[in-house]
C-alpha cells in the first residue's frame, strides 16, 4: 500500500485508521474500558442553573452577596403561598405549616453539615411577633396615616366610626389632599379593614354571634396586618429561610424535593387550599430537573433525527449504531473531564450533550463519505480506512481544532458560565474527533461482511455473553444480515444534486455570486429590528410553578418579587437609609430593623397623636343605641367615595387600586344593597351586641398599641432581629423592593439606579443582571473579536496563505448578516444566553469554508466534484448541527431556545453560502488569474 | 461722491439690518403668549399613556379651554369606566373639581395640585397651563436652531415663582411661535428628565394648533400622546360652562 506523499500530518491520520482498522477488537476493547472508566467518573456530575456564575466572581456585587449570605445565612427566602377563601382558615393553616417547617430535619442534611443537627430551615416567618405589634403597632405607622387615625379612632361606635372614615376618604384621597399613586397599599389595607367591618354586619344572626362577630372584626381589624396578605386578600405568603445559600446545590437537592412532599401531604390534608412555592432555591431545582430532562429528551430527539438521516444520506443500515458508539464515546469522556475539571454543569453547559451530537457527528459524515468513496473505487475495508482518512483526515483536524480553539477562547472571557462553555465544548470536540478517528476504521472494518476477518473464538463467546444482557450483538447480527440483502457501494443519496450545482456554479459564477450577494443585502434592511429582551424572567421555563408564581406575586402584592440588599454596620445608618430609600417613589418597600424601630425624631413626633388616641380610646364607651338610619347613610357614602375613588384610580393609572374596588364593587355586586336591607331588618339588640363587642375589643386593642412609650432596640423580640440583624449584632441587613417589575428593563430601572448612587455596596440578583447584560455586552464583542483572530490565525497557519485563509471567513462574515437579518425579520429578540453563543458560530462555521478549500485544492479546482464530494457532505453535518441545536428550540428554558435559533440559523446560513457563493467566487477569482 | 456716500450706507444696511430686525427675548416670548392665547377652542382627543411597565392606557376626551388654558373644561368619553367623568380645572391647576358619573356627584378635589400629574399622564397641571410665559418666566435667548426641520429660536426660560422645574429649554418656530420641543430640568441636573413635543401644527383662525402633542418622562421611560382628532375654535365661547355646576351636563 503506497502512502499518499503529502503532510506529516496526513501520514500519521493514515496509520491510525490502519492501526485501528487492522486491530479492531483490540481498539475496542481499549475504548470500552476507557469509556466505562468516563462513565463513572462522570455519573459525579450535577447541573446547577444558577446566574451567580454568569457575573464574574470579582464583581463586587456578587462578593457583596455571598459575604452577606454567609454573614445572614442565606439572603434569600422560599416563598410558600397558601390560597384560600377564607382569611382565618389561611391564617391557621399558616401557623400550622409554619411550626411543622421549623422542626423539618434530613438525616442527608444532618450529614452534610458534619453534625447531628439537619434542620431545613433556619427561619420560618408566617407572621410578625404578635405581642411587639400590639405594643408598639401604632408607633410604627406613618405621621401621615397616624393622623388620620386619629379622626377615624376618636370614637369606636359604629356611627361615627363609619363617619369618620368617610370623612377621611373624601378629604384625603378623593379630596386630592394625599396622592394615591405613593399610598396604594395604605388606600387598599384601609378599604380591607372598613370592607371586613362590613361583612361582619353581612352575616349577623343571633344576638350571641353578633357579639362574637363584633369581637372577632376588632380582633381582626390589626391581626391581618401581622400577616403577609396579598391585596385581594386571597393569598398569604410565608417566607421559609432555608439552612443553605442559594449556591448549594447538593443541599438544595435535598431540601426542596423534601419541602415539596411535605406540601403534598397538606395539599391531601386541605383539598380547598393552594398550596404552591417559589424562591431561587425551588427555581434553580427545577431548572435542573428540567434541563436534565430537557438534555436527555433533545438529546434523544436530535439523535433520532440524525440517525434516520444516516440512513437515509448513507444508505447504510449500520451508519446510524457507528454513529451512536462514536458520539457516546466521545460525550461520554467530554463528561469525564468536566467532572474532573468542573464538577458541575451551567446554564450554558447543561445542553452540552445535545449541542456535541450536532457538532461530533459532522466528523464521522466526512470519514464515511470518504471511506464509501474509497470502497466504491473497489478498495477493501482497511484501505478504504486509510484512503478515507487521507483524504479527510486534514479536514477534520482542521475544521475540530479550529472549532476547539475557539471555544477554548472563550474561557478568556471574564464569566465563569463562558469559561466553563468553552472549556466542556472545547474538549467535546477534541474527544468526539478522537473517538471517530479511533473507533471508526475499526467498527468499519468489523462491519464489512466481504472482509475474510478471522473473529476469535473468545470474543465469539464473549458476543454471546453479552447476548444475555444486552441486544447490541444481536442487532450487530441483523445489520450483517441486512448488509449482506442490501448494501450497496451505490452512490449515496443526493450527490447528483451537488454534482449539478457545481456544474451550473461552473457555467455562471457570476450570476450566482451577484445574486447571493444582493439577497444577503436585501435581507440586510431587518437588521435594524433587531432587539434585546433584558427580562431574564422571560427566559426561564414556561409553565414552570415556581416561575409563574413569582410572576403572580407581582401582580397580587404590587410589588417586584425579588429585593435588592445591603449591609449596614450601625442602627442609626440604618435608620436613616431606611428612611430615605422608602421616600423614593420607585420603592415599593423596605424591610430592615428599622421598620420596626423608626427614627428617634420621628417617633418624637408621633407621640403626640399616639397620646391623644390613647386619651381618645380610653374615654370611650360603647353606646347602648345605634342610628340605624344614620348608619345606614354613612354605609351608602361609603359605597360612593369607593365608587368615585375607582373613577379616579381609573383615571390617574392606579392599577392596584382600581383592581381591589373592582372586586369589591363590581364582583360583589349587590353586596350594598343586601347589606342596607340586613341592616334594615336585623334587631336593635343584635346591632348593639355587635357594636358593643366591637368597640370594646377595639378599644382594648387600640389602647395597646397606642402606649406612648419609643421603641428602642432592646424593645425588638430576638426572632424578628435575627431576620435583620447578624449573630454577632454587628450587621444590619436591608432589602428594598422595586415598586414595578423589576426584570422589566433592570439597566433602565430608575429604582436600581437609585439604590445604586445611594448604597454603595447594594447587591441582589437585580443588581448581577444589570452587571451581567453590561458584561455580557462587552466580553460578548471580545469574545468574538479573539475567536476571530485565532480563527484567522489558524486558518492562515493551515493553507499558508492569505487568499484562502480571507475566503474561508466569508461564509462566516455573511451568515453571521444573515442570522442578524432573520433574526430581525423574524423580531426574536437575544437574550443574555442567546448573545453568548454567537461566538460558537464562528468557530462551527469556519469548518465549511475549510471543508471546502481543502477539498478544492486536492480536486485540482474541480467544482461539481468538490460539491458532489465535500458539499454532500458539508450538507449532511450542517443538517445534524442544525438538528442538534435546532432540538433546543423545543426546550422548555427558554434561554435554550434562542440559544437554538440563532445557532440553527447561523449554522444553515454558513452552508448555504459556503456551497453557492463560495465556489462562484473561487471561479470568478480562478477565470481572473487566468 | 453721493454715489460713494450711498454705496457705503447701502453695504451698512445689508450687514447691520439682520441683527437689526432679530427679536429680543421679551418679544418673542410675546409671541408666542399670543399665539397660545386661544379665546375659546373645542377639542376632541385621544390620549395614549405609555408606562415603563409596557401597560398602556387609551382616553377619549372631550376638552372645552379657554384664554389659552386658563380654564379648562376636560370631559372622558372613552373607555366605558370612565365615561361621563369630568375636570373643572381653573387657575392653573390651583382649583380642580371633579364630576364622578358613577355617583353623579360633583367633588372638590385638589387644592394647588399644579404640580401633581394630570389624571395620571405626564403632563402636570403646571404643564398645561404654560400659557402666561411673560407672567411667569424669565426668558433668554440662546440663538437659533433647528428643530424637526424647522427654523426656531432658542429660549431659556426660568420660572419666576415655585415650580416643578429649575429652567427650560424652549425651541419655538420661527414663524408660528409655537414650542415644538421643550426640554425640562430639575435644579441641579444637567440632563433633562421630561421633553414636550409638538408636531402636526395647522393654522386654524390664525391659530397654530397642534394635532399631536407628546410629553416624554425620561426619568420613567413613560410618555404620553395626545392625538387630535377633532378642533373647532370658539371665539365666544360661554364662560358659564367653567362652573362647577356645569359639570352634571
Amino acid at each position: 500500500m503506497t502512502i499518499d506523499n503529502q503532510s506529516w500530518r496526513r501520514y500519521i491520520f493514515q496509520q491510525v485508521a490502519r492501526f485501528s482498522a487492522e486491530n479492531p477488537v483490540k481498539i475496542l476493547a481499549a475504548t470500552v474500558i476507557v469509556t466505562l472508566l468516563a462513565v463513572v467518573i462522570a455519573s459525579g456530575l450535577k447541573v446547577q442553573m444558577t446566574w451567580l456564575d454568569m457575573v464574574p466572581q470579582d464583581n463586587p456585587a456578587v462578593a457583596e452577596f455571598e459575604r452577606i449570605s454567609r454573614n445572614f445565612g442565606s439572603a434569600t427566602d422560599i416563598i410558600l403561598t397558601i390560597e384560600n377563601e377564607s382569611k382565618s382558615k389561611m391564617k391557621k393553616i399558616a401557623r400550622e405549616v409554619a411550626a411543622e417547617l421549623r422542626r423539618l430535619q434530613s438525616p442527608g442534611l444532618a450529614e452534610l453539615n458534619g453534625k447531628g443537627e439537619g434542620y431545613l430551615f433556619k427561619d420560618v416567618d408566617c407572621r410578625l411577633d404578635q405581642d411587639f405589634i400590639l405594643e408598639h403597632g401604632l408607633m410604627l405607622q406613618k405621621t401621615a396615616d397616624l393622623k388620620e387615625s386619629k379622626d377615624i379612632f376618636r370614637n369606636l361606635d359604629l356611627v361615627p366610626f363609619m363617619q369618620a372614615v368617610n370623612d377621611n376618604f373624601e378629604k384625603t384621597y378623593i379630596g386630592g389632599k394625599r396622592e394615591i399613586r405613593g399610598n396604594q397599599h395604605s388606600v387598599i389595607q384601609g378599604i380591607n379593614s372598613y370592607m371586613d367591618v362590613l361583612r361582619e354586619l353581612h352575616q349577623l344572626t343571633g344576638k350571641e354571634a353578633a357579639a362574637a362577630r363584633g369581637r372577632i372584626c376588632a380582633g381582626n381589624y390589626f391581626d391581618d396586618m401581622l400577616y403577609s396578605f396579598s391585596i385581594d386578600k386571597k393569598m398569604l405568603m410565608l417566607m421559609l429561610q432555608p439552612a443553605c445559600s442559594v449556591d448549594d446545590i447538593k443541599k438544595i437537592g435535598i431540601i426542596v424535593p423534601l419541602l415539596r412532599q411535605k406540601l403534598q401531604k397538606y395539599k391531601k390534608k386541605y383539598p380547598d387550599t393552594v398550596f404552591r412555592h417559589t424562591g431561587f432555591h425551588v427555581i434553580m431545582q427545577d431548572e435542573m430537573e428540567a434541563a436534565t430532562q430537557d438534555s436527555m429528551v433533545l438529546t434523544n430527539i436530535a439523535f433520532f433525527i440524525i440517525l434516520i438521516a444516516f440512513v437515509i444520506l448513507f444508505r447504510m443500515w449500520g451508519s446510524p449504531l457507528i454513529a451512536m458508539l462514536v458520539l457516546l464515546v466521545g460525550i461520554a469522556w467530554d463528561m469525564a473531564l468536566a467532572e474532573i475539571f468542573i464538577g458541575r454543569l451551567n446554564i450554558m453547559t447543561a445542553m452540552t450533550a445535545v449541542m456535541l451530537i450536532g457538532l461530533g457527528v459532522d466528523f464521522f459524515a466526512h470519514f464515511l463519505t470518504a471511506y464509501n468513496e474509497g470502497r466504491d473505487k473497489g478498495m477493501i475495508s482497511t484501505r478504504a480506512s486509510v484512503y478515507a482518512a487521507g483524504k479527510a483526515g486534514e479536514g477534520i483536524f482542521t475544521g475540530a481544532l479550529t472549532t476547539a480553539a475557539v471555544m477554548f477562547c472563550l474561557m478568556l472571557a471574564d464569566m465563569k458560565a463562558l469559561q466553563e462553555l468553552g472549556l466542556v465544548i472545547g474538549c467535546g470536540i477534541l474527544t468526539t474527533m478522537l473517538a471517530s478517528f479511533i473507533i471508526m476504521p475499526a467498527v468499519l472494518s468489523l462491519m464489512q461482511p466481504r472482509e475474510k476477518y478471522h473473529i476469535p473464538v473468545w470474543v465469539k463467546f464473549l458476543s454471546w455473553l453479552l447476548a444475555v444482557v444486552t441486544i447490541l450483538p444481536l442487532v450487530l447480527m441483523l445489520i450483517n444480515y441486512l448488509n449482506k440483502k442490501f448494501f450497496s457501494y451505490q452512490t449515496c443519496a443526493g450527490q447528483n444534486i451537488f454534482r449539478r450545482a457545481g456544474s451550473f456554479i461552473t457555467q455562471k459564477p457570476r450570476r450566482v455570486f451577484l445574486t447571493g450577494i444582493a439577497v444577503i443585502a436585501g435581507l440586510s434592511w431587518f437588521i435594524q429590528y433587531n432587539w434585546f429582551d433584558q427580562n431574564i424572567m422571560n427566559i426561564e421555563m414556561k409553565g414552570l410553578e415556581s416561575v409563574e408564581l413569582q410572576r403572580e406575586i407581582v401582580r397580587r402584592y404590587g410589588l417586584s418579587d425579588t429585593p435588592v440588599m445591603y449591609a449596614t454596620t450601625n442602627l442609626e445608618q440604618t435608620q436613616k437609609l431606611h428612611h430615605r430609600i422608602d421616600k423614593h417613589n420607585a420603592v415599593g418597600m423596605v424591610n430592615s430593623i428599622a421598620s420596626f424601630i423608626p427614627l428617634f425624631a420621628k417617633q418624637q413626633k408621633r407621640l403626640p397623636y399616639l397620646k391623644q388616641i390613647q386619651q381618645q380610646v380610653g374615654a370611650y364607651t360603647p353606646g347602648q343605641e345605634i342610628d340605624r338610619r344614620h348608619f345606614i347613610r354613612e354605609v351608602n357614602r361609603f359605597k360612593t367615595n369607593l365608587l368615585e375613588l375607582r373613577q379616579l384610580a381609573a383615571i390617574s393609572d392606579q392599577e392596584l387600586v382600581e383592581k381591589r374596588l373592582d372586586t369589591v364593587l363590581v364582583s360583589n355586586k349587590g353586596f350594598f344593597t343586601t347589606l342596607e336591607q340586613k341592616l334594615k331588618q336585623v334587631s336593635g339588640s343584635r346591632l348593639s351586641a355587635f357594636q358593643k363587642a366591637f368597640g370594646s375589643t377595639l378599644k382594648t386593642v387600640l389602647f395597646k398599641m397606642s402606649g406612648p412609650q419609643l421603641i428602642n432596640y432592646a424593645d425588638v423580640p430576638p426572632a424578628l432581629k435575627a431576620d435583620y440583624v447578624n449573630t454577632d449584632q454587628t450587621e444590619f441587613l436591608t432589602t428594598a423592593f422595586s415598586k414595578k417589575d423589576i426584570w422589566n428593563a433592570p439597566t433602565e430601572s430608575r429604582f436600581i439606579k437609585f439604590m445604586r448612587q445611594t448604597v454603595k455596596n447594594v447587591t441582589g440578583t437585580p443588581v448581577f443582571m444589570v452587571d451581567l447584560i453590561n458584561i455580557v455586552a462587552r466580553e460578548g464583542k471580545t469574545a468574538m473579536y479573539i475567536s476571530l483572530l485565532v480563527i484567522f490565525l489558524l486558518v492562515l497557519l493551515d493553507f499558508k496563505q492569505f487568499r484562502p485563509a480571507l475566503i474561508s471567513l466569508l461564509p462566516l462574515a455573511l451568515a453571521m448578516l444573515t442570522m442578524f437579518a432573520v433574526t430581525g425579520l423574524l423580531q426574536y429578540p437575544f437574550n443574555v444566553v442567546s448573545v453568548m453563543v454567537l461566538p460558537l458560530i464562528i468557530g462551527i462555521g469556519i469548518d465549511d469554508g475549510v471543508h471546502i478549500l481543502h477539498r478544492y485544492r486536492i480536486e485540482k479546482k474541480h467544482i461539481p466534484t468538490v460539491l458532489q464530494t465535500t458539499g454532500k457532505a458539508l450538507f449532511f453535518t450542517s443538517f445534524t448541527t442544525m438538528v442538534g441545536f435546532g432540538s433546543l428550540m423545543f426546550a422548555k428554558y427558554q434561554g435554550f431556545v434562542g440559544m437554538g435559533l440563532v445557532l440553527f440559523i447561523g449554522i444553515g446560513a454558513c452552508f448555504l453560502i459556503t456551497i453557492i457563493i463560495v465556489p462562484a467566487l473561487l471561479k470568478l477569482l480562478d477565470s481572473k488569474k487566468r | 461722491m453721493k454715489v460713494k456716500y450711498a454705496l457705503k450706507l447701502f453695504s451698512i444696511l445689508i450687514i447691520f439690518t439682520p441683527a437689526l430686525s432679530a427679536l429680543s427675548s421679551a418679544a418673542i416670548v410675546a409671541r408666542m403668549e399670543k399665539a397660545a392665547a386661544v379665546p375659546g377652542c373645542r377639542m376632541l382627543y385621544r390620549q395614549v399613556i405609555k408606562r415603563a411597565s409596557g401597560s398602556r392606557s387609551v382616553f377619549k376626551i372631550e376638552s372645552f379651554t379657554m384664554n389659552g388654558n386658563e380654564k379648562q373644561l376636560l370631559r372622558y368619553l372613552h373607555p366605558a369606566k370612565v365615561k361621563g367623568t369630568a375636570f373643572l380645572i381653573l387657575n392653573s391647576g390651583d382649583d380642580i373639581w371633579a364630576y364622578f358619573s358613577a355617583t353623579g356627584r360633583v367633588r372638590r378635589i385638589a387644592r394647588h395640585a399644579r404640580r401633581q400629574k394630570m389624571m395620571g399622564s405626564d403632563f402636570t397641571y403646571e404643564d398645561m397651563s404654560m400659557t402666561a410665559f411673560k407672567e411667569k418666566y424669565k426668558a433668554e435667548l440662546l440663538g437659533e436652531d433647528k428643530v424637526f426641520a424647522k427654523a426656531c429660536y432658542k429660549l431659556k426660560l426660568i420660572p419666576k415663582e415655585r415650580s416643578s422645574y429649575a429652567k427650560l429649554i424652549v425651541w419655538t418656530d420661527k414663524k408660528l411661535f409655537v414650542p415644538l420641543l421643550v426640554n425640562y430640568y430639575a435644579a441641579g441636573e444637567k440632563t433633562a428628565y421630561k421633553q414636550f413635543m409638538q408636531g402636526k401644527i395647522k393654522v386654524i383662525n390664525s391659530y397654530p394648533v397642534a394635532r399631536m402633542v407628546i410629553m416624554k418622562n425620561l426619568e420613567d421611560n413613560s410618555q404620553t400622546i395626545m392625538q387630535v382628532l377633532q378642533v373647532e375654535m370658539k371665539p365666544n365661547i360661554n364662560e358659564d360652562m367653567f362652573v362647577p355646576s356645569y359639570l352634571k351636563r
